[in-house]
């Protein structure tokens, strides 16, 4: 009787295994697709949006205290560190192009709050708080290294701690998909780099 | 075991539905994946003495990054924490530890001298305006509340600075008025 049931239960888990990895297949060759198109057309839109933003330098209040049709577009999560906070305003308003259309969150740690499961739910409901008030579409989370929210140099490599790191933005990316639905989340970790004797701040986004 | 089959069908449709979604990734939105912003070298600094506690809301976030970095002269030297209600997390006693927790890493690894907390009107993690009755409701009870954060951080760290404001929206843009 048993044996009969385990059958019954595995093959219809085997076809959905097999659906899942499809869906995830087709999904993400739907994007590499795109993806060389958006290359190009990223960077058009980078054109666009930096024309649209030095449109925008001055933000028109006004609109604030229109009738409602457009509210937040955007939610930005990021760390409290002050090593990054200027280079971080400059790639949200320019680089980005998100300038006075977002909430800015700035949490000690970014994610790592939310991942925490002592702090989880606090944390999520601000964040509801922005999704149902403000009717947030897109969320942008930030991370860094050396991050006083993991203990700061607490790990013996920047390769284990950009792999710890980024892990952790895909389980937050996952937490927040599964919270809000149809919610676009982009992760971004950000590094100090040193190039032409230069110190740079690099953001690289994590697909 | 009576209801097994219906828990298993629950099953496969979570994995159905909710799995695929949940584990979508997103196009790149620049060329290999990677921005970067130089550092300016005449701002970049190697320490930091402010912690600044502001709200989320989007229509004020450009004008305190304004206010800080220019009015303040902070220009981005500041540690930055950045919740709905701002101090309303402060001043609740139930959330009150959680965010010491926080606070108390910032004040020992960076040696915070001087605390800016900017609070607003109509406010989300307040309940918005509506929510008071009267605009001079809601500047009591703000500014009470501003002054309450105020209370609890020297209780905790007698040497603090700590400057209050609050800031309102007008047509012609952000006003922040000091509060004493």
């Amino acid at each position: 009787m048993l044996g009969k049931k385990i059958y019954a239960i595995i093959i219809p888990l085997f076809f959905l295994f097999i659906q899942c990895s499809f869906l995830n297949k087709y999904s993400l060759a739907s994007n590499e697709t795109e993806s060389k198109e958006t290359w190009d057309i990223g960077e058009a839109n980078g054109e666009k949006k930096q024309t649209f933003s030095k449109k925008k330098s001055e933000i028109h209040y006004e609109r604030f205290f229109e009738e409602k049709k457009h509210w937040c577009g955007t939610m930005v999560i990021n760390c409290s560190d002050f090593r990054f906070a200027k280079a971080t305003q400059k790639f949200i308003n320019e680089k980005l192009g998100y300038k006075g259309d977002y909430d800015y969150f700035s949490i000690p740690g970014s994610i790592r709050n939310m991942l925490n499961k002592q702090t989880r739910k606090l944390v999520m409901d601000t964040f509801g708080i922005s999704v149902h008030l403000h009717h947030v579409k897109r969320v942008v989370i930030i991370a860094h290294e050396d991050c006083i929210g993991y203990g700061g140099e607490a790990f013996s490599s920047h390769e284990e701690e950009y792999k710890k790191i980024t892990k952790d933005l895909k389980k937050a990316r996952k937490l927040m998909r599964f919270r809000f639905r149809e919610m676009e989340v982009y992760l971004f970790y950000g590094k100090i780099i040193d190039s032409d004797g230069e110190r740079k701040i690099e953001y690289e986004q994590i697909l | 075991m009576k209801y097994f089959s219906k828990i298993v069908c629950i099953f496969c449709l979570m994995t159905t539905v909710i799995y695929p979604g949940c584990s979508k990734k997103e196009l790149p939105l620049f060329k290999d994946s990677k921005a970067v912003i130089p550092i300016d070298k005449e701002v970049e600094r190697s320490d930091c003495d402010t912690l600044v506690f502001t709200c989320i809301d989007y229509r004020f976030a450009f004008a305190n990054q304004e206010f800080l970095n220019e009015k303040l002269g902070l220009n981005g030297n500041y540690d930055h924490i950045s919740v709905p209600g701002s101090i309303l997390n402060l001043v609740n006693p139930a959330t009150q530890d959680i965010v010491f927790s926080k606070v108390t890493g910032f004040i020992n690894f960076h040696l915070i001298k001087r605390v800016v907390i900017i609070g607003h009107r109509d406010c989300g993690g307040y309940g918005g305006s509506s929510a008071f009755g009267s605009k001079v409701a809601e500047l009591v009870y703000l500014s009470t509340d501003l002054k309450k954060a105020r209370q609890i951080l020297i209780e905790k760290y007698p040497t603090l600075e700590v400057d209050l404001y609050l800031e309102t929206l007008t047509r012609e843009g952000v006003h922040f008025d000091k509060v004493k």
